[in-house]
């Protein structure tokens, strides 16, 4: 109701209301009987810079997303604005997810209303302006939230919807479960106060002043905590592994060497929120009592590294990192490390041998890094969201922790959901999950269209799209793996010898070369499987292709040579009778090129020249005459480039075996 | 470092906690091919030929003798089915890297190859050999790491691995001071393949660096 009166008049001034005392509601909700001078200062400050008072704030999503979108564009047309001096003030903030529906702008006004608004461009520009400013509340918005107590933005649980004008849009967000990623696209990433504000923090100074290191590693064991980074370690057991050593020196990495293609969660935490894994380092290095600190993230990061940057300066600046962290025994240095970006140092023993100098090649566990790593110290290795959860846990308690996803999987995992589906975008959802909810609900793809999920990049697996839960042990019985968490949805137009022929060439190229049969072997069956796709195979090549995966599995030294064939063996399990046809020389999808033609429908044809003007081969030729039957298709000069079949009006181009099926 | 006995094939043989079982087997003379091992260098485990099978929770898993250290309780066996297939599709690899100098390595290879093949397998033979558009960079070289492995050994370091996948290649460190390899020929010593057939320098041209000038400094 208020929102309809809201809606038709300008905003009544709410400049009046004072916003709640923040620190004391953090300390509060963390439990915490003592709050440093310092944090509680942040905090305020935090919040007038998140929940002004008396002027609206815009937030630009300026992640990596947002910028290719042309958020910079519209950061530059706001903050020029004369009139938005004293009313509004702009900043940017990282990406909220929604990656179809970038520059994203959402635009809070006093009173903890926010209106998003996606697909920023000059045609909502005016209304984004006019809300800022309060003269009218456009209905342009996409979705209208409300803080629950105005004053108060923690996190996205603290907003609920008022009004969803893009149902859609909606509906990319109430399934989701947003916990790890909480702040992304809410707080500017540069800013340590905001994250303060958010309740950043404080975890780690209930941690410093009222909780012992061995109490902290029994919280995440208790709260069953899995590595994030691809094999689901949990992560109490390698921080005891290393706590209990007997070497004095500890190091704590984060690994940030994200190479899957597709799969982009580690770049968008650390551009939106650098901090949550900076604060998740700093309690894994109190807990397992390193000294030292390392972020190992890939060159071509280069916002990420910038603002992990600004964050580690300001954090030495105030006294969270350093010597004497907030006046205690504890203390820390931390240092970014740029890795060259090959997707074998992502593992974490060649990750040591390139923070070490040297080849970044595999060496055999055991010993594990947590017993003896860098330069023979125990040194725990977590991926980067696996320490934004720390935080979490450890504000919240493992007992809630525990509550989300299944019980072999608790907690949350942050998906790329990406391939063919109208809402792409970085979304958080509890482990265990239905694929369903998130490829159909969130992602928006029609159940009918999808043929097959492809999860955990190119080590993961090819499923077919069935509604099962996503958590470890149910995609690795299905032979696939959670992986880092890409989740790409293929649609029927792709074909599966083709993708395993792509996955594979992929893993041949970034294979270290150590071992022979992930080297030649994976060449071998990227080149067999070229075959298969050219209709050169003989009988013999289906079971060779199975057994030398089989072989490169069993054979190989480190866990990515070992998941390497994974696509294949699943694609060879779940869609055997494709690879049969293709033996064939018939590709079902009409993808592989040396197996199709095209032909076109005479009875749809209205003779508009269009294929005739695409074809940039001259394939297609005409004959004396009008009408349909004057198109001739020309196969052998013919490139598969498909411009014919995607342009026609009328759909009337078709796909059509080379081969009759026998 | 204590003694212990290890099951190999029925038998019991005395090991030293801790080391390589491929040394242990060679000592024993128990045939298992292998081309990247030599007992004075570190283990390389690059050339997938000294497969043997471990017990594991009951069941027989296939595993590089070389990397597999000795521990009681192991059990080994050298011939089965399973390392025969294994050891054939490693030496069918191996051959796509050749052909060899040393004659006797590729009558090993072809014939640890033809062990366990498939009649049919023989008549994509010539079909295989036409489609390997890639060729290796180094013919004849199977990239044991020997020679790179032998050259830090002895400090000269002047070998280093160089690319990934199927561009993987020994190079040759050039520096900017004029001395050359050494030609201490230790390189070629250990070479299981011949490739190398007087020094280092000589064999693996491709340098580290680069040093032709770039046109811009080239007009300066």
């Amino acid at each position: 109701m208020t929102e309809q009166v809201q809606r038709n008049s300008p905003l009544a001034p709410t400049a009046a209301a004072e916003n709640p005392v923040i620190e004391r509601l953090l300390a509060r909700r963390h439990g915490l009987n003592f709050i440093p001078p310092i944090l509680a200062k942040l905090a305020r400050q935090g919040q007038d810079l998140l929940c002004p008072r008396e002027h609206s704030r815009i937030n630009v999503g300026m992640a990596s997303c947002g910028q290719a979108a042309g958020a910079t564009q519209r950061l530059e047309l706001l903050a020029q604005r004369s009139d938005f001096a004293k009313a509004v003030q702009v900043h940017n903030v990282g990406c909220i997810g929604a990656c179809y529906a970038e520059p994203l702008i959402d635009v809070r006004t006093t009173g903890g209303r926010h209106y998003l608004f996606g697909k920023a461009s000059s045609i909502n520009h005016s209304a984004i302006i006019r809300t800022a400013l309060k003269q009218r509340v456009h209905d342009s918005a996409w979705l209208v939230l409300q803080e629950r107590q105005p004053g108060v933005l923690t996190g996205f649980e603290d907003l609920e919807i008022l009004r969803a004008s893009n149902r859609d849009f909606a509906a990319f967000f109430t399934a989701q479960q947003r916990h790890i990623s909480g702040h992304c696209g809410l707080i500017d990433p540069s800013s340590l106060a905001e994250y303060v504000a958010t309740g950043g923090y404080f975890a780690l100074t209930k941690a410093l002043f009222e909780k012992t290191p061995p109490d902290i590693i029994a919280e995440i064991t208790a709260a069953g905590l899995r590595g994030r980074g691809g094999s689901g370690f949990p992560t109490g057991q390698k921080w005891l592994l290393a706590a209990e050593s007997s070497d004095p020196i500890r190091m704590v990495v984060a690994n940030a060497d994200e190479g899957d293609p597709g799969a982009y969660m580690n770049r968008t935490l650390l551009e939106s929120d650098p901090h949550q894994v900076l604060e998740g380092l700093l309690l894994a290095a109190y807990a397992v009592g390193a000294q030292r600190a390392y972020i190992f993230v890939r060159h071509e990061y280069q916002l990420s590294i910038a603002n992990l940057r600004k964050a580690i300066t300001d954090l030495y600046a105030t006294g969270l990192l350093g010597d004497r962290i907030l006046g205690t025994e504890f203390s820390l240095e931390v240092d970014i490390i740029q890795s060259g970006g090959a997707f074998v140092c992502g593992e974490e023993t060649a990750l040591l041998q390139v923070m070490q100098g040297r080849r970044g090649e595999p060496v055999p566990r055991p010993p594990y890094p947590a017993e003896q790593g860098l330069a023979g110290h125990p040194t725990v290795i977590n991926n980067v969201e696996t320490l934004a959860n720390v935080p979490w846990i450890l504000t919240r308690g493992a007992e809630e922790f525990r509550a989300t996803g299944s019980t072999q999987s608790p907690g949350t995992k942050i998906f790329c959901l990406t391939g063919d589906l109208p809402r792409p975008g970085f979304i958080e959802v509890a482990l265990g999950t239905r694929m369903a909810a998130v490829v159909e609900q969130i992602g928006g793809a029609a159940a009918q269209s999808i043929k097959a999920l492809q999860i955990g990049g190119p080590s993961g697996g090819l499923l077919p799209y069935r509604d099962a839960p996503l958590d470890f042990s149910t995609l690795k019985q299905a032979g696939a793996m959670i992986g880092s968490g890409g989740l790409v949805v293929l649609n029927k137009s792709h074909c599966v010898v083709d993708l395993c022929k792509q996955l594979t060439a992929f893993m041949a190229a970034e294979s270290c070369g150590q071992c022979l049969f992930c080297r030649d072997g994976l060449a071998l069956l990227s080149e067999q499987l070229d075959q298969l796709s050219r209709n050169r195979a003989d009988e013999t090549l289906l079971l060779n292709l199975a057994e030398l995966s089989r072989t490169v599995r069993d054979l190989s030294r480190c866990g990515l040579g070992r998941s390497a064939v994974n696509p294949l063996l699943t694609g060879l399990h779940y869609f055997a009778e494709e690879f049969a046809s293709h033996r064939q020389g018939i590709c079902p999808a009409g993808a592989c090129h040396e197996l199709i033609r095209f032909e076109i429908d005479q009875a749809a044809c209205t003779d508009c020249l269009v294929c005739y003007k695409v074809c940039p081969v001259g394939a297609i030729t005409l004959l004396p005459g009008r009408g349909p039957a004057r198109y001739q298709f020309n196969d052998e000069r013919c490139v598969r480039c498909h411009s014919c079949v995607d342009l026609c009006p009328h759909a009337c181009i078709m796909t059509k075996p080379r081969k009759t099926q026998q | 470092m204590s003694s212990i006995t290890i099951h190999v094939d029925h038998r019991e043989l005395p090991a030293t906690e801790g080391e390589s079982l491929l040394a242990v087997l060679v000592s024993h003379a128990i045939a298992v091919p292998a081309l990247c091992y030599h007992p004075r260098l570190p283990v390389q485990g690059r050339c997938g030929l000294c497969l043997v099978e471990r017990q594991e929770n009951g069941r027989w898993v296939l595993r590089h003798a070389c990397l597999l250290n000795c521990h009681p309780e192991l059990q080994i066996r050298t011939d089965s089915r399973e390392i025969r297939r294994a050891r054939s599709l490693a030496a069918a690899l191996l051959l796509r890297r050749g052909p060899f100098p040393h004659a006797a390595v590729t009558e090993m290879l072809q014939e640890l190859a033809a062990l366990e093949r498939a009649p049919a397998n023989e008549q994509d033979r010539p079909a295989k050999q036409e489609s390997a558009a890639g060729k290796p960079p180094q013919p004849g070289c199977i990239l044991c790491g020997l020679c790179v492995s032998m050259c830090r050994s002895i400090s000269r370091n002047k070998l280093t691995f160089l690319g990934r996948g199927q561009n993987l290649k020994v190079a040759y460190v050039t520096t900017m001071a004029a001395e050359g390899c050494g030609s201490c020929q230790a390189c070629r010593r250990v070479c299981p393949t011949g490739h190398i057939v007087v020094n280092g320098a000589t064999t693996f041209k491709s340098g580290l660096f680069r040093t032709v000038k770039t046109p811009d400094c080239a007009d300066q």
